[in-house]
């Protein structure tokens, strides 16, 4: 019976197919969410701010750099590029939202009104979920590493 | 894998990446000005059950809002609603209904109350959307800063007094199907959010047109 377990256990990690979904779902997230955030310049610099988390400089950096390292790991992720250490940057960057959203949480807040730009409004309980959910997903995306229908096994291949 | 093709490609794609995210940066808004000194006339202030509202009270647009003050969003509508005031004075007309979550911004929606009784509700929401306190020594120094009563206001916040007011407005707010975070304009719901100060303008100018078109008719 543990055999079978084991067995059925590795067998998810030996098919490469959930992964694919896995890395494309992530992928379009933090290619929308990336695409939402670009436009709002200094408007979502405030939003970090606000938060009161991390230094004020500090919380500019992140919040002028997060659009644009969303973007790129998404659409890495969605094509398939460097899978690994996309996936990484994505894990670190779910963790981080995750710690927003906690204290948002913690403070009483009921929206998490910039996890998506402009463009959705999620409740809390809701963000957080999916902020686990990523982190899930892009640890299992790690640990599956290369995968088919991605730029990196076309040139595996050649 | 790690041959000079891959590595070009590589280079390509993240280029071609980057233009897309200049161009999506290039189309960001307008920025807000949050620091702007607006000044309102303080006697366009009124008082409804559990709401206030401020502007012409007989402005052809009516503006419901039902911030709750934990949330960035409905800070930022705040703000542009604030502008709006400024740039429209006879043609717009504010209501404020509370919606703020537990916890401390339920405090803050009662602050606001304990502000009004002091008769100034605008005043203190004002400043208090400039920068949301985010513990209660700053809302009390808010409180000081403009000059009310903090015997009476501290004695407002502790005793609870306008607790049931805040609670009853979210509940009504309910009740009409408001979820959160909404505003509406003459009715409709406002679907940014928060979006750009010029979408709340032409949103503003398409129901003067409206309203401009149908005494036409």
């Amino acid at each position: 019976m543990i055999n079978n377990k084991i067995g059925r256990t590795t067998a998810i990690f030996q098919s490469k197919y959930p992964a694919v979904v896995l890395r494309l779902l992530i992928g379009i997230i933090f290619v929308f969410s990336g695409v939402t955030k670009l436009p709002m310049h200094s408007q979502f610099v405030t939003i970090v701010e606000s938060y009161h988390i991390l230094p004020q400089a500090l919380a500019t950096a992140y919040a002028l750099a997060l659009p644009w390292v969303e973007l790129l790991a998404g659409s890495y992720l969605l094509l398939g590029v460097q899978i690994r250490p996309s996936s990484l940057v994505s894990l670190l960057l779910a963790l981080s939202f995750l710690v927003a959203n906690i204290s948002s949480a913690v403070s009483g807040e009921s929206f998490c009104g910039s996890c998506f730009g402009e463009a959705i409004i999620l409740p809390i309980l809701q963000a957080l979920v999916l902020d686990i959910a990523i982190i899930i997903a892009t640890v299992y995306i790690y640990i599956v590493g290369r995968q088919p229908y991605s730029f990196d096994s076309l040139f595996a291949r050649r | 894998m790690h041959n000079w093709k891959y590595t070009a490609s590589v280079i390509m794609i993240t280029i071609v990446i980057m233009a897309i995210g200049g161009i999506l940066w290039n189309s960001g808004p307008t920025e807000l000005k949050p620091d702007t000194k607006i000044e309102l006339k303080p006697d366009s202030v009124t008082k409804k059950p559990i709401s206030w509202q401020r502007g012409n009270r007989d402005a052809p647009v009516t503006i419901d809002e039902y911030p709750d003050f934990g949330c960035h969003i409905c800070i930022e509508k705040e703000v542009m609603v604030l502008q709006a005031l400024n740039a429209y004075p006879e043609k717009i007309r504010v209501i404020h209904h509370h919606y703020s979550s537990s916890g401390f911004y339920e405090k803050l929606a009662e602050s606001l109350e304990a502000a009004g009784e002091q008769g100034k509700f605008w005043e203190f929401h004002d400043r208090l959307i400039q920068k949301v306190p985010d513990d209660t020594t700053s809302l009390l120094g808010l409180a000081e800063d403009l000059g009310l009563d903090m015997g009476r206001f501290s004695e407002a916040l502790d005793s609870g007094k306008y607790t049931e007011t805040v609670r009853k407005s979210k509940e009504e707010a309910n009740t009409q199907g408001v979820t959160g975070v909404s505003m509406f304009i003459n009715g409709k719901e406002y679907e940014k959010s928060p979006g750009t100060l010029e979408d709340l303008y032409n949103a503003i100018d398409n129901e003067l047109v409206k309203l401009d078109t149908n005494d036409k008719q």
